[in-house]
């Protein structure tokens, strides 16, 4: 290292490696601008804003815009999820039909008018026991008095319906734990009313001094064809007897009654038409 | 009223009579803003030569050199209403030079990095950026014939950014370092340093001239 110094035009004291360095870039030779520079620079000025200023919003929207459309997308197949789970869950029509309380059913039987029991050409008579529990087999039931019940029975069991009347539970379970062999109100495990059953089979019964009494028997009835007659004292069914104004409930019913028929008593088996 | 209307007529006959060659870089910017074309032109002819060979020196590439030079100059153009006469226009105009040129060298960097022929390289293989051969001559292509010129050329693009825009600006283009202080953003200061620092990195790189 020389102890030389050089001193520049501002003063500035520089040893001789570093004049030496300023030296060799000074004396590079200098490079000037082609010809046609001008006529170029008038074409991009002519063109408009340099392009930094077209493609501002770009480093933006490269991140933005993929990240909009993802959001976009889970938006669509979310809400499309949600719309499907409420359609699975939507409630068919009469499945709250299904199984009425036993309160509906029962006084809409009381209801009914006698004259319904006659029997004819347009309306037959209820079935019997033995045809709801043919018909329980075949897992259908048919009753010709409200066959919009045994319609929806017969749907498919992948509809989900709310139970909201049933105290919750989903359809299949509701399905499952009714009486597929009674009409709707007849459950299992429970009571029902000796008038209502008396009056699927035809026989028009009233309950005093702890007796059954036969008031009036439908024509063309189960009960008719097997000899059941007004004024007969229905007893038993089953062997169940009928002590009061409720039976407890069966799964199935053999349909076998018991009557007093004066002082005679007589065991009368309904039969199948 | 009428003295008013004669004194600006004169005024602007006396200026429409005035070669721009004449008029300093704050009075041609006046004038380019006043949709005077000519004022703009000859604030060109001025400076594109030494933008082009300070952009030149800095990336050690011609043509990228003319065309920032070019894209400087737009800039000033479709900017000059923003301009503002507190510091020099050369360091205006400079300014915008070397933060194109910095911006530059950093796409070069961000393609190296991506660059097929990095990711086909072999260990221990040279790094070659994959650059098709150019046919063209060069206007300097004495100058590049010039291996001690290529050899500088080249150990000034190896330097670092904060150290080759000094050191460009200072023994290239023969910059004050009040100027160059103002061109970087830098103190003073600091502005010594980097190109005291600049010198002693060229030293080394250059040892076999000395």
């Amino acid at each position: 290292m020389s102890n030389k110094n050089f001193q520049t035009e501002e003063n500035e004291i520089l040893s001789v490696e570093d004049e030496k360095v300023r030296l060799m870039l000074s004396d590079l030779k200098r490079v000037e601008a082609p010809k046609d520079f001008d006529f170029r620079l008038k074409a991009r000025i002519a063109r408009g804003a340099p392009e930094r200023q077209k493609t501002g919003w770009f480093p933006l929207l490269r991140y933005v815009a993929p990240l909009c459309l993802a959001i976009i997308v889970l938006a669509v197949l979310v809400i499309n999820g949600l719309y499907s789970v409420d359609q699975i869950s939507a409630p068919p029509l009469a499945a709250n039909r299904a199984l009425p309380p036993i309160e509906n059913i029962n006084s809409a039987s009381a209801a009914q008018p006698k004259e319904q029991f006659v029997a004819d050409d347009a309306n037959p008579p209820p079935p019997s026991f033995e045809n709801t529990a043919n018909a329980s087999k075949k897992e259908t039931r048919v009753f010709p008095k409200d066959s919009e019940l045994a319609a929806n029975i017969e749907k498919p069991k992948t509809e989900k319906p709310k139970m909201e009347n049933n105290g919750g539970g989903s359809r299949d379970s509701a399905v499952a734990n009714a009486n597929p062999l009674l009409p709707n109100g007849f459950t299992p495990n429970k009571f029902n009313q000796v008038k209502d059953v008396l009056l699927i089979i035809g026989i028009d019964a009233a309950f005093s001094d702890n007796k059954w009494k036969v008031k009036s028997v439908a024509e063309n009835s189960k009960a008719a064809n097997a000899g059941v007659k007004t004024d007969d004292v229905i007893e038993a069914i089953d062997g169940s007897a009928l002590a009061s104004e409720t039976i407890p409930a069966k799964k199935s019913y053999s349909g076998k009654l018991t009557i007093a028929r004066g002082a005679e008593k007589l065991e009368i088996k309904l039969q199948n038409k | 009223m009428a003295l008013d209307k004669i004194e600006i007529a004169s005024a602007e006959v006396s200026k429409s009579f005035v070669p721009a060659e004449k008029l300093s870089d704050h009075q041609l910017i006046e004038a380019t803003k006043q949709g005077d074309e000519t004022a703009f032109a000859e604030i060109v002819n001025r400076y594109r030569n030494p933008i082009t060979n300070y952009l030149y020196r800095f990336l050690n590439d011609y043509e990228e050199a003319v065309d920032l030079a070019q894209e400087t100059f737009v800039r000033v153009y479709f900017a000059i209403e923003r301009y503002h006469t507190e510091y020099a226009f050369s360091t205006y105009i400079y300014r915008i030079a070397t933060n194109l040129a910095i911006s530059e060298i950093r796409k070069r960097k961000r393609r190296k990095l991506i660059s097929l022929t990095g990711l086909l390289q072999f260990a221990g293989e040279e790094s070659k950026d994959f650059q098709p051969p150019d046919e063209k001559p060069l206007p300097d292509a004495q100058l590049l014939g010039d291996e001690k010129s290529r050899t500088i050329a080249r150990a000034i693009e190896t330097l670092p950014d904060k150290y080759r825009a000094p050191i460009v600006l200072r023994d290239v283009e023969g910059k004050t370092y009040e100027e160059i202080a103002r061109i970087l953003e830098l103190g003073l200061g600091t502005t010594k340093s980097r190109i005291s620092r600049a010198r002693g990195l060229l030293k080394e790189k250059l040892k076999h001239y000395f």
